[in-house]
This record gives C-alpha cells, structure tokens and sequence, in this order.
C-alpha cells in the first residue's frame, strides 16, 4: 500500500510520470483499494478547500466590520457636525470621564496586553545555526505570529513549557483566543521552575486572564487576576496591573 | 501595475498573507458596490458578492490559475464579481458583462466554488474531522493539498529535518483523520 501512497501523494503534487500515470489510471480502474484511498485524498483536498474558504469569509466578515467601525462618522452630514458640536463639547467632559473610570473590555485588554518577550532563546543576527526552534523565535519576535504557530508546532522536544506558553502568546496575538486559553489553562497549573529561567504559572495566569477579558468573561478574568494581586512579595510578576484590572472589573 | 509587482502580489496571496489580502479587500471594495447600483443591487447583497469574489481570487491564486494573469488584479477581481452578479441575478442581456466572461475563461477556475454548497456527506465529515486534528495535523495536509506544496517544499518550509519524517507524520495525520471519520460513523 505504501507504493500506492506514494503514487496518489505524486498525483497531488503534479509530478507523476508518463509512465506512472499509466499504472495510476490502471490502479484506479482495476484496483478497488486504490481507488477508494484516492477518493479519501480527493474529497480530503476539496473539505480544506471548503475549510479553508469558510475561514477567509469569517476574516472577510471582520474586515467588513472594521470599516463600519471606522466610518460611522464620516456619514454624518456636515450641518449636523455643526450643531451637535455644542452638544459634544457639553457631553465629552462625562464621556471621557465615564470612559476613563468603566473602560470596556476590549480597552483594557488593548491597554495591558503584550506579547512577552523571548527570553528563551536570544536571537543573534547572521547566526548559522537554524533549528526550528530557533526560526519559530525569529517569527515570533518578528510579529510573524501565523508563522511562528506553524513553526512551534513542529518543535521535537515539545514537552519543554516555553513552547506552548510562546504559542499561545501567539494565538492570542492573531485573536485565536480560545486556543490561547487551552493551551495556558494547563501551564497555570504545573509545577514552578520547569520553565528555562522563568516561572511560567504566574505568566500563563496573567495571560489567561487577559484573554477571559477578551472574551467579555468578566467573572473568570477576574479570578486569575486575583491569584495574581494576591501573590506573595517574591513572587510579583504583574501584581499591581493585575490589582488595576481586578479593581476596574470589580 | 508592473508585471513584478503582480506576481508578487499573487505569491503573497497564495502564502495566505492577510495584509495583502485586506489591502486588496479595502481598495476594491468601494468601487464595487457603486458599479453593483447599476443592476440595483442591495449594498448587503453587494457585499456578499464581493466576498465570494474574493474567495474566488484567492483560491485561484492558490490553485496557480492566475500565474498566466495579465491584466491586474483589480480588473482580475472585478470580472469574477461582474461574472457573479451574472450568475446570481441571471442578467443575460448585458452585453458588458461580456468582456469579463471572455477574460476568465482562460484564467478562472470556477468549478470549486461558484455553487455554495457543494460538498457531499462525506466531504463534510471530513471537514469536521479536520477541524478537529491538532494544528500540526493542519498545517501539513493545508500546505499539501490546499497550497499545492510538495514534500520537499513543506519539509522546508516546516523545517523537518528529513523527508521521511514528514511522510510518516504525514500518514500518521490521515490515519488519525480516518479514524475520527470512523467514529462519526463515515464509511471510510
């Protein structure tokens, strides 16, 4: 069977030979197995298609939604601008204030949220050495966050915890916020000092929360915010922002 | 737009770079919409049409059908939008639709998508049970069979540091995919 694979997985890749073709199309008429493993490959090629083109109009769909984010005000006739600006300028006062003291969410997510540093594996320009951790590293500080989920993926020794706390980093970067949960809620649990210089529970604690909050999940935002403010004095990694956002969300 | 140009446009599309892909969005879709009034179409429906276009653009860069493009892209989007309000509003009598069909008969694979819902049961299934590997799963049937990567590209591109490793992970991950197929009760 392993040959035949071989075969289909040249016909996808649009390198079959004359002669190859020839035994290929002689599979697929004489040989029932053949046939229904190409028929898996083909209808395989045509769901990520589907899968594929599902997700683009889901993007597509928040571009739609920036721009009439963007442009509900340009649609304002001028006259109106004129005669609400006396009205605004009475009601921005409150408005900034009530804006400042209840934020929504998603500010305060914006406002505190950022992808933490690579303190893993310095990046040193002109450097031979190319392993896959080492390029997932190089996307990831580039901002090149779709790559370096790719890239992380295929780390070997994954079992080390910094790479699924980069992932997520990652995943949260690119809104793949649930994915981002999943991955941090275990490394919130595990036990302290398996991570290469850094603790990684109080970290994926602190990202947790803040992708709860993304998520509009007030209530379990502020648990781990919390854990966080509670924190004895050696361990205070992001212990007064955590004490800001749990005071905002309270 | 210079020949260069294009074809770099057309790589970053194929790559699936969502910069390009947005910029393309955001500079066509104004004027799309205005030349959709001229059938009276609704700006939602307009919308709409618009986006399957530009599923259609991106799949046919993907599928390599644009590589021989030689107008640009705008002009490119805008036949596949026109060719759909054609299609979707059955208006027959528009000679300047005509052009278009012409210009995408040579560059357009409309087959893929041009009917929605085209996928059998078992392609369904299979959807579903995609959605469900993990991401390095993913990531290498996508590059495989959506981008039209070939093993050498994708044990590059992932960095594997044989080929043989990528082959084997690449039958463990269908193995996995034909059993949750089985377990939804498929007949693969």
């Amino acid at each position: 069977m392993e040959e035949k694979i071989e075969l289909i997985d040249r016909y996808f890749e649009n390198a079959l030979s004359p002669k190859e073709r020839l035994e290929f199309n002689d599979l697929l008429q004489n040989d029932e197995s053949f046939r229904k493993e190409f028929l898996f490959h083909k209808d395989l090629k045509k769901a990520i298609s589907k899968h594929q083109n599902e997700e683009l109009k889901e993007t597509l769909g928040k571009f739609e939604s920036n721009l009439n984010r963007n442009s509900r005000f340009s649609v304002i006739p001028v006259k109106w601008l004129a005669a609400a600006s006396l009205a605004i300028l009475l009601s921005v006062g409150s408005w900034t204030v009530k804006n400042y003291v209840f934020p929504s969410n998603e500010r305060i997510f914006e406002t505190y949220y950022e992808p933490y540093p690579n303190t893993v594996l310095p990046i040193v320009r002109g450097d031979e050495i190319h392993t896959i951790e080492y390029r997932a590293f190089l996307a990831y500080e580039a901002g090149e966050y779709h790559k370096a989920i790719n890239l992380f993926n295929s780390v070997e020794n994954s079992e080390d915890k910094y790479i699924p706390f980069y992932q997520a980093l990652c995943m949260l970067s690119v809104d793949k916020t649930e994915e981002a949960i999943q991955m941090l809620l275990p490394l919130t649990e595990s036990s302290p000092g398996t991570l290469q210089n850094m603790d990684c529970r109080q970290k994926a604690t602190w990202y947790v929360g803040l992708a709860y909050l993304k998520q509009g999940k007030e209530q379990e935002a502020m648990y781990y915010m919390d854990i966080l403010r509670k924190q004895n004095q050696e361990l205070r990694f992001k212990k007064n922002e955590a004490e800001e956002i749990y005071e905002l969300l309270k | 737009m210079s020949e260069k140009k294009l074809k770099h446009i057309i790589d970053q599309l194929k790559k699936g770079d969502q910069k390009t892909l947005e910029k393309i969005y955001l500079e066509n879709r104004e004027g799309f919409i205005n030349f959709s009034r001229k059938y009276n179409i609704e700006e939602q429906d307009a919308v709409d049409i618009y986006q399957d276009a530009i599923i259609v653009l991106r799949e046919n860069a993907v599928n390599g059908k644009m590589d021989a493009l030689q107008s640009n892209i705008s002009t490119y989007l805008f036949a596949i939008g026109k060719y759909k309000i054609y299609h979707n509003f059955r208006i027959r009598s528009r000679e300047d639709l005509k052009d278009d069909v012409d210009l995408l008969q040579e560059n357009v694979d409309f087959d893929v998508n041009l009917d929605e819902d085209v996928l059998t049961n078992e392609q369904k299934v299979l959807q579903k049970c995609f959605e469900e590997l993990g991401e390095r799963c993913k990531s290498i049937l996508k590059l495989f069979y959506y981008q039209g990567y070939n093993l050498d590209e994708i044990q590059d591109i992932l960095e594997y540091s044989n080929k043989k490793v990528l082959k084997s992970q690449k039958s463990r991950c269908i193995r996995q995919l034909k059993d949750l197929v089985q377990k939804y009760g498929g007949k693969n």
